[in-house]
C-alpha cells in the first residue's frame, strides 16, 4: 500500500498540521485557551471540528467494513446524523453557552456540577469520562497504528507510538484550539475525500439503480431495511446513537468555544451538512464493494475492514488513495484530539476542584495530563488487546448513560435533583461496565437485538426522573439563582 | 413535571414526560424480546414507538419559558410523524425479496428509510432551528445585562 503517491501525500498532510499545531501552540498561554480556545472559534470551524471529532476512524474503514458484512441494518448506526446536529444544538448549545458566559464553565463535568451544586456529581461524571476516554484513546491509536504502518511499513508498535506522539506534541502544546483548526483541515480532508471517493464508487457499478439491482439479484436481503440484523436490532442502533450524542463530551463541549453566541443559529446546517457529505464514503464504498464481491470482480474480503483499502487499491488512482488514507488519519487525529483535550480537563480541572483541592497552574497540569492520558491509552493499546476491545465497547454507553440525564435533561427541568443526578450518573457507569463486561467475557448473552447500551441508556433516564421525583423538595435546593436563570433564559 | 416556572403544560413539560415514557418504551421494547423472544415483531414496534416519542421529545428541552417558538413545535411533531410513518412501513410492508421495486436508486422499503429519515431531516430541522433561534437575546447587551443579573444573584446572602 506504500506506493510513492501515497506516502508523498501522507507526509505533506502531517507536515500541514505541524504548522497548524505550531501556530497554535504560540497563542495558548491560558487554562481559558487550552480548554475551550479562548471562547474564539468562529462557527464554520467548529461545525466542521465538531464533525471531524464526531466521526472516528468508523466512518472511513469499520463503518464500510460493516455495512458490507451485514448490510442496510448497520446504517442505522450513522443514519440519525440527519437529526443530531438540530437536536443537540436545540437542547444544549444556547444553556452550554450561556453557563460559559456566567460560570466560566469550560467541561462537561463541570456544567453537571454548577447545575446541581455538587462536587460529587461533577467528580462522578468525571470518572465515568476517564474510563469511556481510556478505550476510545486506545482502540483509536491502535486504528490510527494499523494506518501508518500500511503506508509506511514501520511495524504496528513503532506506528502507534509514532501516531500517538503527534497527536499528544499538538494536543499538549496548543490544546484544543490546535485540535480545533486542524480538526478544519482534516475535516476539510475527510469531506473532499468521501465525496471523491463515493463518486468513484458509484461509477464502479454503473450508477446507484444499477448497483442496487445487482445486489437484488443475488442477496436482496442485504438491502432490505435492516439488513442482517433484527428489526429490534437496528432500531436500537437508532434510538442509542441517535439519543446517545447528547452525552459526547468531545462534540457538545465545543459548544463553550463559540465566539459570538448568534452564530449559534446555523450551527445545525453547517455541521450536519459536514456531517452528511462525509458519511458518502461510508454508503458508497459499502454497497459498491457488496457489488463487485456478488458480480465476482473482487474476491470475497477476508475481514471486512479492508472494503475500503481494497476498494481504494482497484478503483482509485494512488493520489485519490492517499487523500483517503490521510483522511482516514485524519478521522481518528481528530477525535483523539479532543479526548485528550476532554480527558486532560477532567483530570487537571474536574477531579481536583470536586476533591475540593483546585491545582493552582491548570494549563502546566493539563498539559502534562495530555501526556500521561496518551502513555496510558498507548500502554493499553499495545500491551492489552483485550482490555482494547472491552475498553472500545463501553465508550459511547458510558457517554450516553451517564451524560444525557444528567446534562441534557438536567439542564432543561428544573426539578431535577442532584441525588437523582447521582444516582442517574452510577447506574449509567456500574450497569454499562457490569453488562458489557459480562457480554463481552460471555458469562451472558443478551437475546437478539437487545442492546446493553440500550438498556443502560433507558435505565439511566428512568432513574434520573424517577429518584428526582422522590426527592424533589430538594430541587429547588439543588439550582442556585443565577443557573435558573440561565435555563429560563 | 412543568418544564417551566409556572408550572402548567409547557413545551419543555411536554418534553420531560415524552423522554421519560420513550425511555420506558425502550426499556418494554428490551423487556419484551427478553421475556417472549416470540414477539420480536411487537418488541421491533415497541423500540420505533419509542424512538419516535423520545427524539421529538427531547428536541422539546430546548424549548425556552420566555419565547414562542413556532418552528420548534412543527419541527418536533412534523418529526414524531416522519418517524412514525418512515419505521411504521418500513415494519408493515410485505418482504418481496428481489423483486421489491426500486425507488431513486434504491429498494422500496429501504429508501423510505435512508430518504425519509437520513435526508428529510437534513432538509427541514436545520431551517426550523435557524427561524426560531432568537439572535437578539445573545447580543453583546444582553449577555453583559444576563452576567449582570446573575452576579447580582449570586451576591445575594
Amino acid at each position: 500500500m506504500n506506493t510513492p503517491a501515497i506516502v508523498v501525500v501522507a507526509t505533506l498532510y502531517a507536515a500541514i498540521c505541524a504548522l497548524i499545531a505550531l501556530w497554535a501552540a504560540r497563542r495558548t498561554d491560558t487554562p481559558g485557551a487550552f480548554f475551550v480556545a479562548g471562547r474564539s472559534i468562529g462557527v464554520v470551524p467548529l461545525a466542521v471540528a465538531s464533525m471531524a471529532a464526531a466521526l472516528s476512524g468508523f466512518a472511513f474503514i469499520g463503518g464500510p467494513g460493516l455495512f458490507y458484512a451485514a448490510g442496510a441494518g448497520s446504517l442505522y448506526i450513522v443514519l440519525p446524523a440527519a437529526i443530531t446536529g438540530a437536536l443537540s444544538a436545540w437542547v444544549l448549545a444556547r444553556r452550554m453557552r450561556l453557563l460559559a458566559e456566567v460560570r466560566g464553565v469550560m467541561t462537561v463535568p463541570e456544567a453537571i456540577g454548577v447545575r446541581y451544586r455538587s462536587p460529587a456529581a461533577r467528580g462522578l461524571a468525571a470518572v465515568a469520562m476517564l474510563i469511556a476516554i481510556a478505550g476510545y484513546m486506545a482502540t483509536n491509536f491502535l486504528a490510527l497504528g494499523l494506518i501508518i504502518d500500511a503506508v509506511f511499513g514501520v511495524g504496528l508498535t513503532t506506528a502507534v507510538v509514532v501516531g500517538a506522539a503527534v497527536i499528544l506534541a499538538y494536543s499538549a502544546a496548543g490544546g484544543i484550539l490546535a485540535g480545533i483548526y486542524t480538526d478544519l483541515f482534516q475535516g476539510a480532508v475527510m469531506a473532499v475525500a468521501s465525496v471523491l471517493v463515493f463518486a468513484a464508487a458509484l461509477a464502479s457499478g454503473g450508477g446507484l439503480g444499477s448497483i442496487t439491482r445487482d445486489i437484488m439479484q443475488s442477496d436482496p436481503i442485504f438491502l432490505s431495511p435492516w439488513g442482517t440484523f433484527s428489526p429490534l436490532a437496528a432500531l436500537s442502533l437508532f434510538f442509542v446513537f441517535g439519543l446517545g450524542v447528547l452525552g459526547q463530551p468531545h462534540v457538545v463541549h465545543k459548544y463553550y468555544m463559540v465566539r459570538d453566541p448568534r452564530s449559534l443559529r446555523w450551527y445545525p446546517l453547517l455541521m450536519t451538512g459536514a456531517m452528511l457529505i462525509t458519511l458518502l464514503l461510508l454508503f458508497g464504498v459499502g454497497i459498491a464493494v457488496k457489488a463487485r464481491v456478488l458480480a465476482g470482480d473482487m474476491a470475497p474480503l477476508a475481514r471486512p475492514d479492508d472494503a475500503t483499502p481494497q476498494f481504494l487499491l482497484r478503483y482509485t488512482s494512488p493520489l485519490l488513495a492517499g487523500i483517503v488514507f490521510s483522511g482516514v488519519a485524519a478521522a481518528i487525529m481528530s477525535t483523539v484530539n479532543s479526548f485528550i483535550n476532554v480527558g486532560a480537563a477532567a483530570v487537571a480541572r474536574d477531579l481536583p476542584q470536586a476533591l475540593g483541592r483546585p491545582l493552582g497552574d491548570e494549563l502546566r497540569a493539563g498539559r502534562i495530563a495530555s501526556v500521561v492520558l496518551t502513555v496510558v491509552a498507548v500502554v493499553i493499546a499495545l500491551e492489552s488487546g483485550l482490555l482494547v476491545a472491552l475498553l472500545g465497547v463501553l465508550g459511547w454507553g458510558l457517554f450516553a448513560s451517564t451524560l444525557v440525564p444528567s446534562l441534557a435533561i438536567g439542564l432543561a427541568w428544573e426539578g431535577a435533583t442532584r441525588v437523582g443526578a447521582i444516582a442517574s450518573i452510577a447506574t449509567g457507569l456500574g450497569l454499562t461496565v457490569l453488562l458489557e463486561s459480562l457480554v463481552w467475557a460471555k458469562a451472558m448473552s443478551l437475546p437478539a437485538g437487545v442492546s446493553a447500551t440500550g438498556i443502560t441508556l433507558s435505565l439511566s433516564i428512568v432513574v434520573f426522573f424517577g429518584i428526582s421525583w422522590l426527592t424533589g423538595s430538594r430541587a429547588g435546593h439543588d439550582l442556585d439563582a443565577d443557573v435558573r436563570t440561565v435555563m429560563r433564559y | 413535571m412543568g418544564g417551566g416556572a409556572g408550572g402548567h403544560l409547557t413545551l419543555r413539560g411536554v418534553g420531560l414526560a415524552g423522554s421519560c415514557v420513550g425511555a420506558l418504551c425502550a426499556l418494554a421494547a428490551y423487556a419484551t424480546a427478553w421475556l417472549h423472544p416470540e414477539l420480536g415483531l411487537a418488541a421491533a414496534w415497541c423500540m420505533a414507538l419509542a424512538i419516535a416519542i423520545t427524539m421529538p421529545s427531547a428536541m422539546l428541552l430546548g424549548a425556552r419559558p420566555s419565547a414562542r417558538q413556532p418552528w420548534l413545535v412543527i419541527a418536533a411533531a412534523g418529526l414524531a410523524v416522519l418517524l412514525v410513518a418512515v419505521f411504521g412501513a418500513a415494519l408493515a410492508l410485505p418482504a418481496v425479496g428481489g423483486s421489491e421495486p426500486i425507488v431513486a436508486g434504491l429498494p422500496r422499503r429501504l429508501g423510505l428509510i435512508i430518504y425519509g429519515v437520513g435526508l428529510v431531516p437534513f432538509l427541514l430541522l436545520p431551517i426550523a432551528f435557524a427561524r426560531d433561534f432568537d439572535v437578539d437575546s445573545l447580543g453583546p447587551d444582553a449577555l453583559r445585562m444576563l452576567r449582570e443579573k446573575c452576579d447580582a444573584l449570586r451576591a445575594r446572602p
